[in-house]
C-alpha cells in the first residue's frame, strides 16, 4: 500500500514537471489555426478609432481580430513584413510575405498590439492572411 | 518690388527642403536583461520613427506588444505584470539632437556621434534623459540611426517581485537601429 501511495506521488510530481517544462518552453501563439473572432472592414475598424479610440481598442483586445481591405503599402523587415491595409491599419506578419503586393484585396487575422500616435495607425500583430 | 518676388520664389523652391522630415515604420528595437541566472531578450522591428532634419528632432514610438519573444510565458509576464501592456501601451521618445552639426550635409557613408536630449515616457512615467548614439547620411540620401542606452526599471516603476529578483536585471539594455526615408 505505502508503495503504491509513494509510486503514485512520484508520477505526479513527474508530471507536474514535464508541464511546468512544456509550459515554460511554449513558444509564442500562433494564429495560424486559431479562429477570428471579430471581423471589420479596415475602412470600419478606422472609422471605429475615429469615433472613440478607448472604446474599441478595448472591445478589441486579446481578440483575434480580421479586417478586410485593400494594402496600400508593404514594407520589408529582416524576419518579417509590414503592410498597411486601408487607410491606417498596420499589420505585421512574421515572415517574408513576398506574395502581398500594393492594391491586392486582403482578409487578415491578427491580434490588436496598439494605437501608434506617431502616425495615427492600429497596429495588428501574429498576423495571418485568411482564404 | 523684384527681389521680394525672387525672395518669395526662393523660398518656395527651398521650403521642401527646410522641412526635410524623414520617417520608419519599420525600426527595430531590441532589449536585454542579463543576469547570471537568466538572459531575457526580445525584440521589435516595428518602432514607428520620425527624424526631422533640420530642427534636429527624433521621435520614437513603440508599441509594447510588438516585442517578441521565445517564449509565451515570457511575453505574457511582460505585457501582464510589468511593463502593464493594456493600461500603457506604447513607450515614446521625443529629443532633440544637441550637437553642432549640419545634419543635411554629413559626410556621405560615415557615422557621426550624436546625443539627443529628450523626454522617454514609459510606464506611465515622464523623464528626461540624455541618448549617445550615431547616425550617417547615406548614398540614397537616407539616414541610418543607432543608439545603446541602459534604462533602469525602478526609474519607471517597473516593479520585480523579490522571488525573481535575481532572474530580471535592475537596468536592461535597449538598442535601436532605424533607416529613415523621406516622408
Amino acid at each position: 500500500m505505502k508503495k503504491k501511495i509513494i509510486s503514485g506521488v512520484l508520477v505526479l510530481l513527474i508530471g507536474c514537471l514535464i508541464y511546468g517544462f512544456y509550459r515554460y518552453n511554449k513558444p509564442p501563439q500562433n494564429l495560424e489555426d486559431v479562429k477570428s473572432e471579430l471581423f471589420f472592414s479596415a475602412k470600419e475598424l478606422s472609422n471605429e478609432f475615429v469615433t472613440d479610440q478607448n472604446k474599441i481598442a478595448k472591445q478589441i483586445s486579446k481578440k483575434v481580430v480580421e479586417i478586410s481591405g485593400v494594402i496600400s503599402s508593404v514594407e520589408f523587415t529582416a524576419h518579417s513584413t509590414l503592410v498597411i491595409v486601408g487607410k491606417n491599419i498596420k499589420c505585421e506578419f512574421q515572415k517574408k510575405h513576398e506574395d502581398l503586393v500594393e492594391g491586392k484585396q486582403v482578409s487578415v487575422k491578427g491580434v490588436y498590439g496598439g494605437f501608434d500616435e506617431l502616425f495615427n495607425e492600429i497596429s495588428l500583430i501574429k498576423c495571418q492572411i485568411t482564404d | 518690388m523684384k527681389n521680394w518676388i525672387v525672395a518669395l520664389i526662393t523660398l518656395l523652391v527651398l521650403s521642401p527642403i527646410v522641412a526635410q522630415k524623414m520617417l520608419t515604420r519599420t525600426g527595430v528595437i531590441h532589449f536585454s536583461s542579463e543576469t547570471p541566472i537568466e538572459k531575457i531578450e526580445a525584440e521589435s522591428a516595428q518602432v514607428a520613427s520620425i527624424f526631422e532634419v533640420t530642427d534636429k528632432m527624433i521621435a520614437f514610438n513603440v508599441l509594447m506588444k510588438s516585442f517578441k519573444f521565445d517564449k509565451a510565458l515570457m511575453e505574457e509576464h511582460f505585457n501582464e505584470k510589468y511593463v502593464h501592456s493594456d493600461k500603457y501601451p506604447a513607450a515614446k521618445f521625443k529629443g532633440t539632437i544637441i550637437n553642432d552639426l549640419d545634419l543635411a550635409n554629413l559626410n556621405l557613408n560615415e557615422f557621426v556621434q550624436v546625443s539627443i536630449k529628450g523626454e522617454m515616457h514609459f510606464h506611465g512615467i515622464k523623464k528626461t534623459i540624455q541618448i549617445n548614439g550615431k547616425i550617417k547620411l547615406n548614398d540614397n540620401s537616407s539616414f541610418d540611426f543607432e543608439c545603446d542606452f541602459p534604462l533602469t526599471l525602478s526609474d519607471y516603476n517597473v516593479e520585480i517581485p523579490s522571488l525573481i529578483e535575481e532572474k530580471i536585471a535592475k537596468e536592461v539594455m535597449i538598442g535601436v537601429k532605424a533607416n529613415y526615408k523621406k516622408s
